[in-house]
């Protein structure tokens, strides 16, 4: 086998990091072949950059597109997991979020983490019913599901968690139980209050 | 589903684990910025939105420590409202990039067919230098007892002794020029990111390119990207198991 040559690969339009190493290498004192992909982060002298007005400096709705841009860009790692539909939804469900004709300029963008976390959530717990969207103060994403009189109330977090609140009427007077938990025991702490009723379809 | 022809089991894939496909041209010399504003302009009805980027190499002199801009160009891009759809032209290059949900090599390729002979003329039918078509998939793979056994799924993979078992991340590069067809490939998987809380993920890269004497007619262009179509599905059912086609189906 010959020795790597170097061949420029096709453009893509947002290259995938691959997973970091976990552990630092022993240095070598000539590199004699470094794959470009896993490069640490920062200056590189052959590659083009792209010269960008930092975000905050840019109009408003070239802020809205590209928060829209990374939440979207990143749907696209994970589509196949997601119903087209879902995914449909959600975005227009953002897009709304966003619209630069409603929007203060002391909001704030939806927090991809928080986004991430409730795609996330969908994915893993097979989520049919569709919730709706509203845009927290600090960015973060807050689901609403309603059964009747029971509303399950679910703010996505960084870092896969889940803050939540539930809100019943039982025949001994209304009810209101909340918490934290990490993403993937969602269906675990709400299985008390039936969380089937907010998360499957019937 | 074996016996049937690559082409035909390539389209059975229902969820396809494409994560981006991308058809792209480099021009032998650089279009001028007023050429590739006008390439833009001639698709902008196709697509929602527009943007605008500056490009720059950068050059940097380590005995004087200053660091010069270079070659700045302007790449111009547009996409579809769900950023799915891309066309995107600057002065060395071009392409057309559909993210996921990939909806199949018809709906792409017809979209890129019907747009190249617009812009080629536009932009003065310049010469190509390279053609490439790259298809980045992602592959999920469930974790079981923290394991994440990507071998089911993958058949091209780094033959190594138990010693290094399990391993805690991977990275591989194939190239490979086939000489009958002037075709060459650059193959790559490399554990990435998960995305999915319980499962592990790698990348499986494939990018067949023709960078010797490529056509720069816009209907010889499109019947040169079908070959390499045919060698990147005879490349990815190569590389995948059965287990993975279930998974994809």
């Amino acid at each position: 086998m010959q020795a790597l040559p170097i061949f420029e690969p096709s453009e893509v339009t947002k290259p995938e990091r691959v997973q970091a190493l976990r552990f630092e290498k022993t240095s070598d004192s000539v590199p004699v072949l470094e794959f470009p992909r896993v490069r640490k982060e920062g200056f590189s002298p052959w590659q083009n950059y792209f010269i960008d007005q930092p975000l905050k400096d840019r109009s408003v709705e070239e802020q809205l597109f590209a928060a829209l841009a990374d939440a979207k860009i990143w749907t696209s790692k994970i589509a196949m997991h997601l119903d087209p539909d879902t995914r449909k939804r959600l975005f227009s469900q953002l897009d709304v979020l966003h619209d630069a004709e409603e929007w203060d300029a002391r909001d704030k963008v939806v927090n991809l983490e928080s986004y991430k976390s409730l795609v996330r959530a969908i994915i893993h717990h097979s989520i049919d019913c569709r919730p709706s969207l509203a845009l927290m103060p600090s960015g973060n994403l807050l689901a609403q599901w309603k059964d009747n009189q029971a509303i399950l109330t679910v703010e996505f977090l960084t870092g896969n968690r889940a803050r939540w609140l539930v809100q019943n009427h039982t025949a001994d007077g209304p009810e209101r139980v909340s918490g934290t938990s990490p993403l993937e025991r969602l269906r675990i702490v709400l299985a008390p209050y039936s969380a089937e009723r907010w998360f499957d379809a019937r | 589903m074996h016996n049937m022809p690559v082409d035909d089991r390539h389209q059975l894939y229902a969820r396809p684990p494409i994560v981006e496909a991308v058809f792209e041209l480099r021009f032998a010399s650089p279009v001028s910025e007023n050429r590739s504003q006008r390439a833009c302009d001639r698709l902008a009805k196709e697509y929602t939105k527009s943007s605008v980027k500056k490009l720059a190499d950068v050059k940097v002199d380590f005995n004087t420590q200053q660091a010069t801009f270079v070659n700045t160009h302007t790449n111009f891009q547009l996409s579809s409202s769900d950023l799915a759809d891309i066309y995107a032209v600057s002065a060395n290059s071009m392409l057309w990039a559909r993210r996921a949900p990939y909806e199949g090599w018809e709906k792409f390729s017809s979209k890129f067919g019907a747009e190249l002979p617009q812009v080629m003329k536009v932009l003065g039918d310049p010469q190509i230098a390279r053609i490439g078509l790259r298809y980045v998939n992602r592959i999920d793979v469930r974790l079981d007892n923290e394991l994440a056994h990507y071998e089911d799924f993958l058949k091209f993979r780094i033959q190594h002794d138990d010693i290094l078992d399990p391993a805690t991340s991977f990275q591989w590069t194939l190239v490979k020029e086939f000489t009958d067809t002037g075709l060459k490939v650059l193959v790559q998987s490399a554990s990435v990111e998960p995305e999915i809380p319980g499962y592990a993920a790698f990348s499986f890269d494939i990018d067949v390119f023709c960078d010797s004497n490529p056509p720069s007619k816009a209907i010889d262009i499109l019947l040169r990207v079908k070959e390499m179509r045919v060698l990147k599905n005879k490349i990815f059912e190569a590389g995948i198991t059965d287990k993975a086609r279930e998974y994809y189906s």
